[in-house]
């Protein structure tokens, strides 16, 4: 047998081999985690330990007016974009018959996350107020972590 | 935490990395075994018909990797890729490169310019039974790569899924020096001689990243010579497309 043809059989099948283990890799795109959201969740105001659902709840992020919730029933918790150009966030949050405003502020941290996701933003120091008038929906806010780095529930929201 | 995921990135590829090990060890043990066999069988049949055995003339060939040069060209890019190869023995060729890159890339998140340099020693063998006075070449080879780079981001834009308030891009002019990385290739190649003493030839490639520098707040994304990192695998992928002139002596 000729030794080349036996070298050339080897190159081959060592070709076949190298692509077969590079075949089964992951493509390259975004699957770390990006800039966390705030994850509220609503309970009773009548008794905080036990949940309660917003029979409709829709939901306006200010000022451009963009809906973020148009019209969702039996709502028992939602996750929000806040902003990571500036150090402030208005959201309006409406029942069918009734708006409240509320108005986030933080401090914003810029962290590298990964070649395929870039950057993301951490948000510490979160405080939130409403803004008072008649006949408020939402009785009292809770917040359970003052920095916004993962996907745990940092509000609670009574009414 | 990012220290922490590229240690579970290294314990993932550590089975990958006993491959390759065994493989590049067969490799070199079963290159010396393949040769004398085949030398053994020239030699007879230069015997037999009697002719006058001439010194074999010590072949070095300059190249120009124009694939690279033009599509560079072609993305605002500049790069530029010079090797030579000596056939040092019988069919072996010892081949020295270096290149140049000054590599743009913008996509949605990162723009910034990679700048930076490659240096590659490798061996070469050649598998081709030529006719009479023809040389050309079908080869396989090995090269282990070098690269020295720096990095310049421009600006990047806040990875932020789903957001509402769309994030504005942020002008940085940020840049991350002194960075290395090294890998191995392992190639197949084609080389023809289309006019006297030139050649042309393309060869793809199999690159396996070995280790590459850590950056505060950013990571190595181009590699000059190496193309764009995967974040899931060494591996890496590569083509060219060279002309090449032949001294000889």
């Amino acid at each position: 047998m000729n030794p080349k043809k036996v070298f050339r059989n080897f190159i081959i099948i060592l070709s076949l081999l190298l692509i077969g283990i590079t075949a089964c890799r992951k493509d390259d795109i975004c699957t770390d985690e990006g800039t966390p959201d705030l994850k509220i969740k609503f309970f009773d105001a009548g008794n905080h330990a036990t949940e309660k659902t917003v029979d409709t709840l829709y939901v306006i992020a200010l000022p451009k007016q963009d809906t973020l919730v148009a019209g969702q029933t039996k709502v028992s918790g939602l996750s929000i974009p806040l902003n990571v150009n500036a150090d402030l966030s208005q959201f309006i949050f409406a029942t069918k018959h009734n708006k409240d405003t509320l108005v986030f502020n933080y401090t914003r941290k810029t962290v590298f996350v990964s070649k395929s996701c870039g950057y993301k933003v951490i948000f510490h120091q979160l405080n939130v107020y409403l803004q008072h008038d008649n006949n408020n929906w939402i009785k009292q806010i809770d917040i359970i972590y003052h920095d916004v780095v993962n996907d745990s529930t940092h509000l609670k929201i009574y009414h | 935490m990012t220290k922490k995921h590229s240690y579970q990135l290294f314990k993932n590829s550590e089975i990958k990395i006993n491959i390759l090990y065994k493989i590049i060890l067969f490799l070199v043990i079963f290159l010396p075994f393949t040769y004398p066999i085949t030398a053994q069988q020239k030699t007879d049949t230069i015997v037999k018909d009697s002719i006058i055995k001439l010194r074999q003339p010590i072949k070095i060939r300059l190249g120009f990797d124009v694939g690279k040069y033009v599509w560079a060209k072609l993305n605002q890019s500049e790069s530029y890729d010079y090797y030579i190869d000596a056939n040092f023995y019988k069919l072996y060729y010892l081949i020295l490169s270096y290149g140049y890159e000054k590599h743009f890339t913008d996509n949605n998140l990162l723009n910034y310019h990679t700048i930076g340099s490659y240096y590659k020693i490798g061996m070469m063998y050649n598998l081709y039974d030529n006719w009479l006075d023809m040389d050309n070449d079908i080869d396989i080879g090995i090269n282990y790569a070098f690269a020295h780079f720096d990095y310049l981001l421009h600006s990047y834009r806040i990875n932020q899924p789903g957001a509402i308030y769309i994030p504005e891009p942020i002008q940085v002019e940020q840049s991350f020096n002194n960075n290395t990385a090294q890998w191995l290739e392992l190639y197949t190649q084609i080389q023809v001689e289309t006019l006297k003493h030139v050649y042309l030839g393309y060869n793809i490639g199999l690159k396996y990243l070995i280790n590459y520098s850590d950056i505060d707040n950013f990571t190595v994304t181009y590699i000059p010579g190496f193309f764009n990192r995967n974040t899931y695998s060494r591996f890496g992928f590569g083509m060219q497309y060279f002309i090449s002139y032949r001294l000889t002596f």
